[in-house]
């Protein structure tokens, strides 16, 4: 009997993240059991997930044994390091094995799709952090540059001597990149690899020769670089302290002595601003002032070096004359101008 | 079987002749020489092979009981290569075998030596080395293999090194 029409099967229990939470779990990874800032990659971080991905992932076993793979560089010693314990009497590797070889000459990254870019390499916020001094809240920032894009070529070998050997290590391979591209998680980022192409190499084109096929797989790594010595923690302002001073000493109140030569006689202009009541002058011009004209006032004080003295009242040079008025409204300026004659 | 008589060379050289020279050259060859390989002949009723390719798994050749067998034996230089076309997992890599065995011993010991045959070499006491048969002589009519163009009397055999993979003796 059928099955009723949109009858589901299978009822996916566990929760699965979509959008931006599915967003947000993949950048939590980037920092997961770090700090708050994402892990660095490096060239070295994408060849160890790149070796990774091909024991583990592809993790090729023949005949009930898992093929060993090894990841090769110009250094002999350390070839023989990797593959001494999979040799034989003569020292040689056994097969079968895989080998990964990454080309040395890593590109300029396409994962931008070849566009300019931001140049400079500026820093861009990438969180803020809450801070506690034990006085005062605050935030540390942490800046990271864009990553720089990389491609690196990777070429995978499977030397066997089985036709059913690369049969299965083919399959695994095509149904890997099914879906075109392979992401693998370097450091936590997501990162994508793309099988560039799949070749031969075998030898078996001479009949007096050792005969063992040889397939090859370019995988290309559409990968970037991201160096934590380019991270920049700078502290956020957190708290804007203001000092307030009040000093009656701040204002002061401004005046002017204007002498007339011809008739030797001569008046002190005095401006008490605002807040300003009381002015200290020291005269540097003999003369007897005999009248005064103020506004705003109510009352007006005279002293002659400390001592009180009225209208009229003589001063002399270096005299220490003090005016303070008693301003009718606090609220606006007062004039005083004191009349007088040279002496 | 029809058989037809050889009667080249008859005026200095016969039949008998031939087998004395043979017999000669077999009393140098296991008397004096005495190198002698182990030849492990495939079983090709009762090895287990795959339909579609005919490949036999690891350890699942089944070979006809070993047989030493004396032989002229010429061990070429190894090479030193490399798997990988970078230069990277070098492999220094034995030379071919290429054996001289009389057919009058071969006819002897009832076998026959077939493309794909398995050689092992005893390099030293503890260390044997195995080959696979890359070229089994069966036409060995030509000048060098006979005795003044009279009949062929030996084979040249020439084996590959093979991966225990493949082959592992006992």
């Amino acid at each position: 009997m059928g099955l009723p029409k949109n009858y589901r099967k299978y009822v996916n229990i566990t929760p699965h993240k979509q959008g931006f939470e599915q967003r947000q779990s993949i950048l939590d990874e980037i920092a997961d059991k770090g700090t708050y800032l994402p892990k660095g990659i490096l060239h070295e971080d994408m060849d160890s997930e790149m070796i990774n991905y091909v024991n583990n992932d592809i993790d090729l076993s023949l005949a009930g044994e898992k093929v060993p793979v090894l990841f090769l560089s110009a250094q002999r010693w350390a070839e023989f390091s990797k593959t001494w314990q999979f040799t034989d009497i003569d020292k040689n590797i056994k097969l079968p094995f895989i080998t990964i070889v990454r080309k040395p000459d890593a590109q300029q990254g396409t994962n931008y799709a070849g566009t300019f870019n931001i140049p400079g390499r500026p820093t861009f916020t990438y969180m803020k952090i809450p801070t506690w001094d034990g006085n005062r809240n605050g935030f540390d920032i942490y800046k990271i540059p864009q990553p720089v894009s990389v491609d690196i070529m990777y070429e995978v070998r499977l030397f066997c001597n089985r036709m059913r050997d690369l049969n299965f290590m083919n399959r695994k391979m095509l149904t890997s990149f099914s879906s075109l591209e392979k992401y693998v998680k370097v450091n936590g980022h997501p990162i994508p690899l793309i099988m560039d192409s799949i070749g031969d190499e075998s030898v078996i084109s001479n009949l007096d020769e050792r005969k063992y096929y040889v397939q090859l797989f370019t995988i290309k790594m559409l990968g970037y670089l991201l160096d934590e010595d380019d991270f920049i923690v700078t502290p956020a302002i957190n708290r804007a302290i203001n000092f307030f001073e009040v000093s009656q000493d701040l204002y002061k109140a401004t005046y002017q002595v204007k002498l007339d030569s011809n008739s030797e006689s001569l008046y002190l202009k005095t401006i008490f601003n605002i807040g300003v009541n009381s002015i200290n002058i020291l005269i540097d011009v003999n003369a007897t002032y005999i009248n005064y004209n103020a506004t705003n006032s109510n009352s007006i004080l005279f002293k002659k070096n400390g001592s009180i003295v009225t209208i009229p009242f003589s001063v002399n040079i270096g005299d220490e004359l003090y005016i303070k008025v008693n301003k009718t409204d606090v609220n606006q300026i007062s004039e005083v101008i004191i009349n007088g004659v040279t002496i | 079987m029809r058989k037809v008589p050889i009667e080249r060379l008859n005026k200095f050289f016969s039949q008998d002749d031939f087998e004395l020279e043979i017999d000669f050259g077999r009393e140098w060859l296991e008397g004096d020489i005495n190198i002698k390989v182990i030849l492990y002949r495939v079983d090709r009723v009762d090895t287990t092979n795959d339909d579609i390719y005919g490949e036999a798994g690891k350890n699942e050749i089944r070979f006809k009981p070993p047989i030493e067998i004396p032989v002229s034996f010429n061990y070429a230089t190894p090479t030193n290569k490399s798997y990988n076309t970078d230069g990277s997992l070098r492999l220094l890599e034995r030379g071919n075998i290429t054996l001289g065995v009389y057919q009058d011993q071969l006819d002897e010991l009832g076998i026959d030596i077939n493309y794909g045959d398995y050689i092992a070499y005893p390099e030293t006491e503890t260390k044997i080395k195995y080959f696979t048969v890359s070229n089994d002589g069966k036409l060995f009519s030509d000048n060098t293999h006979t005795i003044g163009g009279y009949k062929g009397f030996y084979r040249s055999i020439t084996c590959v090194p093979t991966d225990l993979d493949e082959f592992n003796g006992m």
